[in-house]
């Protein structure tokens, strides 16, 4: 019963991937997205740990179109998160494989 | 486009009852959010997942009014979203997967690109979340 939304891309399904490679992997995964799961009044997604409750507006951080940090994260970390998102079964074998020879080759 | 939010928000029964629509009408009509998707979901007893998108949900003035409130709609939410998003959703119960662009924000990104600023995190934290940390630092 999913009719047009079958097999496409998705925004919580992207997120979780650029969230890898922008080096902002740690607010997807770990305490936050365990403490997230656990307030089931919100109804919070446990996988997608970036669809955020309803929040005041005005408490929002500045936002912007996601950009590279100013410094580069230590690779050595990033793929250590890689591997994490790829145990935890937020990013397939096959996914983590891409997203690895991405930061290998960069 | 500026930064989406995606709420999904569980009501009781399997009725979308509209009393949320006053105080999303007024976010929209003030241009504060863009609502760009939506769609309703429904955990069934035998624990699958029924998407609703809202043109099929029937006769409803309520879902009616929530659609109306789309501005250009695009599927931005996956069917396998839909299973990320509903993974607390108790069998039996329903919820409104609403996506919505915080508009308000843009000017503010704008300007901080045009200042030649970068962004260098963006975190957002759940208002339960903020509660438990002033807690903590009252108790200290």
């Amino acid at each position: 019963m999913r009719g047009r939304r079958m097999g496409r891309p998705g925004l919580v399904g992207t997120m979780a991937r650029t969230a890898v490679i922008a080096g902002t992997a740690q607010a997807v995964t770990g305490k936050v997205a365990q403490k997230q799961a656990a307030s089931a009044a919100q109804a919070q997604a446990a996988a997608a740990a970036q669809a955020p409750p309803p929040p005041p507006p005005a408490a929002a951080a500045p936002v912007a179109a996601p950009a590279p940090a100013a410094g580069a994260p230590d690779l050595i970390e990033q793929l250590t998160q890689l591997g994490e998102l790829r145990d935890k079964g937020i990013l397939t074998e096959a996914e983590f494989e891409v997203q690895k020879q991405k930061l290998l080759a960069s | 486009m500026g930064p989406v939010e995606v709420l999904v928000i569980g009501f009781p029964g399997s009725q979308f009852n509209g009393e949320i629509l006053p105080a999303l009408t007024d976010l929209v009509e003030r241009n504060v959010i863009t609502v760009v998707d939506g769609l309703l979901v429904t955990r069934n007893d035998d624990g699958t997942v029924d998407v609703i998108e809202f043109e099929e949900a029937g006769a409803s003035a309520e879902v009616d009014a929530l659609a109306a409130l789309i501005h250009e709609a695009r599927d931005l939410v996956s069917a396998e979203d839909v299973d990320d998003l509903v993974a607390t959703l108790e069998p039996g119960s329903s919820a409104a997967v609403l996506v919505f662009e915080h508009t308000w924000s843009i000017p503010l990104r704008d300007a901080i690109v045009g200042s030649g600023g970068v962004l260098v995190s963006d975190v957002h934290i759940p208002g339960l979340v903020v509660d438990e940390v002033l807690a903590a630092v009252d108790a200290l």
